[in-house]
């Protein structure tokens, strides 16, 4: 039953309609990716490739969780079609976990994916499995993780989710990156940049580009602590969602007479 | 057994259930009531998807709020006429089937017999996209007795079908209750209820107005006399002779007989016969405009 849950909620993430625009944002990632990388002086290929990997492969991490989580339960509530799987004989918060984690491998495959061909395009074939790969895979697949719990639960608990989770990655997460102080603890992205160690730029390159990398401020975070504390994120989030789910009605609003 | 006690339901300041007890029997029941009196509300009750705000609901004596064990014994057609578009009728049911707890074979097997049966075999395989309303309706059957239920609730099946969609599904669900099944359908169609069963549950603004059969339901309405049309071509002489009895309460005369009202209609159903056997006056046919739902909802919602 829960490997069905998981399965038929993965396939239906991955099907062509949902996936072939995702393959193009894919592809137009990579290319503009290694346009981008002609334009840094004095930066070696490794150090062009942290930049942008941060900047674009990150944060498609939270871009396509973003979207992911809203099709695990608040899509189903919106379509309506939500009544089909709350009146089946399994437990909801099976029915939550096992989707949410359909999301995250969905997201997973799509930003693995993006990073094969961005490492493919910027460092070239033969390096792309080089010393940065096996960290951005880890922060890739962890960072998915804590992006898919947080908004999974995001989406539980309130509408229009998939912007609120937009502005969080795109502008809070920005922001503490970028701010000195402890506020970088707070974001999923200051974890998974701390758990790549992506080499720094030279001093004097980049420029606004660093702070859509979130690259502006020293990054404290090591990877010791970015493991277990994407690690947390998403079991305390998923666990908050699977109480949630079970506890509460899941209605479409204007079905409420 | 599906049973209400002194359950209430609000929406906020809303109130969409207000303080019903009753019982759901097995066979077929009709769920009635005007559009915003509480039949969703209740359907969602019973199928776990809300809980009560005060009171009790109990499904074959369980809790059904989120209860899988509730799930197994109840199949639950809704209104909303929304699908996994993509899919098609087979996939749907089979698909649902799956989440119901069975393996690849046995959904496929069970999804196989529920299309049939809802008469979908020649359609199964089309897009869900482009089904009719009552192809929908159909699949969303297929879909809640796939688990062979012990209950089957059905809110507003009949919505949008043509009449012939209608019969037959009205015809499908017969076959189901004929199984020994409850089934529960919520309309505000009083006509096509009434030719499904003659047993209802009444809501009206979230209250319980009448349950039971509904003729036992119009007898206690004693506020109201009980009309009966009688058709003859000798109108004045058959008066004459009911003017005299004691539980006739009204007479008068119609293009094609005479109309009565009476408190006691089984009385005077009993006296009947003799008026034509005694008293040899033709008695073309009679019949009573007051044991149909329309007016029993009436002389309820109204009063």
């Amino acid at each position: 039953m829960e490997a069905y849950i998981f399965s038929a909620a993965l396939r239906d993430m991955l099907r062509p309609k949902r996936l072939i625009p995702w393959m193009i944002v894919v592809v137009l990632i990579a290319v503009v990716g290694a346009q981008a990388s002609n334009y840094f002086e004095g930066a070696t290929a490794v150090q062009k490739y942290g930049l942008l990997s941060s900047m674009f492969v990150f944060r498609l991490v939270a871009l396509a969780s973003a979207v992911f989580s809203t099709a695990v339960i608040a899509q189903e509530v919106e379509q309506k079609t939500v009544v089909y799987l709350l009146t089946r004989p399994v437990r909801r918060w099976k029915i939550l976990l096992f989707r949410t984690l359909a999301s995250i491998t969905a997201v997973i495959i799509i930003c693995v994916l993006c990073q094969l061909c961005f490492g493919a395009l910027v460092l070239g074939p033969s390096k792309m499995f080089g010393a940065t790969f096996l960290p951005d895979l880890e922060a890739i697949v962890l960072g998915a993780a804590a992006y898919g719990g947080f908004f999974v639960f995001i989406s539980l608990i309130a509408n229009k989710a998939t912007t609120i989770c937009l502005l969080y990655a795109f502008g809070a997460e920005t922001m503490f990156s970028n701010t000195p102080g402890s506020l970088i603890y707070g974001s999923i992205f200051g974890h998974m940049s701390g758990l790549a160690q992506h080499p720094s730029l030279p001093d004097g390159n980049g420029g606004a580009l660093k702070l859509l990398a979130g690259s502006m401020g020293d990054n404290p975070i090591v990877p010791s602590t970015a493991v277990p504390a994407m690690i947390l994120i998403a079991a305390v989030f998923m666990g908050i969602g699977c109480f949630w789910f079970s506890e509460f009605e899941y209605l479409p609003r204007e079905d409420a007479e | 057994m599906i049973v209400f006690q002194e359950a209430s339901r609000w929406y906020g300041q809303i109130i969409g259930l207000n303080d019903v007890t009753c019982t759901i029997p097995t066979g077929v029941t009709a769920l009635l009531g005007l559009n915003g009196a509480g039949k969703s509300t209740m359907l969602r009750m019973i199928t776990g998807q809300i809980r009560a705000t005060t009171g009790t609901v109990s499904v074959y004596g369980q809790t059904p709020f989120a209860n899988p064990e509730v799930y197994k014994l109840i199949g639950y057609c809704p209104e909303i006429d929304n699908f996994y578009e993509h899919m098609n009728g087979f996939q749907f049911v089979e698909h649902l089937g799956r989440l119901a707890g069975y393996g690849k074979t046995e959904a496929r097997e069970r999804s196989r017999r529920m299309i049939e049966r809802v008469g979908m075999a020649d359609r199964a395989h089309k897009k869900i996209a482009g089904y009719s309303k009552g192809m929908r309706q159909r699949v969303k059957l297929a879909q809640a007795m796939i688990h062979d239920p012990q209950a089957v609730l059905l809110d507003e099946p009949l919505n949008g079908l043509d009449p012939v969609g209608r019969r037959e599904f009205m015809q499908l669900l017969q076959t189901f209750s004929e199984d020994g099944k409850t089934i529960l359908v919520s309309s505000h169609i009083l006509f096509e209820v009434e030719q499904m069963t003659s047993n209802i549950v009444l809501l009206h603004r979230g209250r319980l107005l009448a349950t039971g059969n509904i003729g036992v339901i119009r007898e206690l309405i004693d506020k109201y006399p009980h009309r009966i049309r009688i058709a003859t071509t000798q109108a004045r002489e058959v008066a004459t002779q009911l003017a005299g009895l004691p539980y006739i309460s009204n007479i008068s005369f119609e293009r094609d007989g005479l109309e009565i009202q009476t408190r006691e209609p089984d009385k005077f159903y009993d006296y009947l016969p003799s008026l034509a056997v005694q008293h040899g006056l033709p008695i073309d046919g009679f019949s009573s405009p007051d044991n149909n739902l329309e007016s029993v909802f009436r002389y309820l919602v109204t009063n």
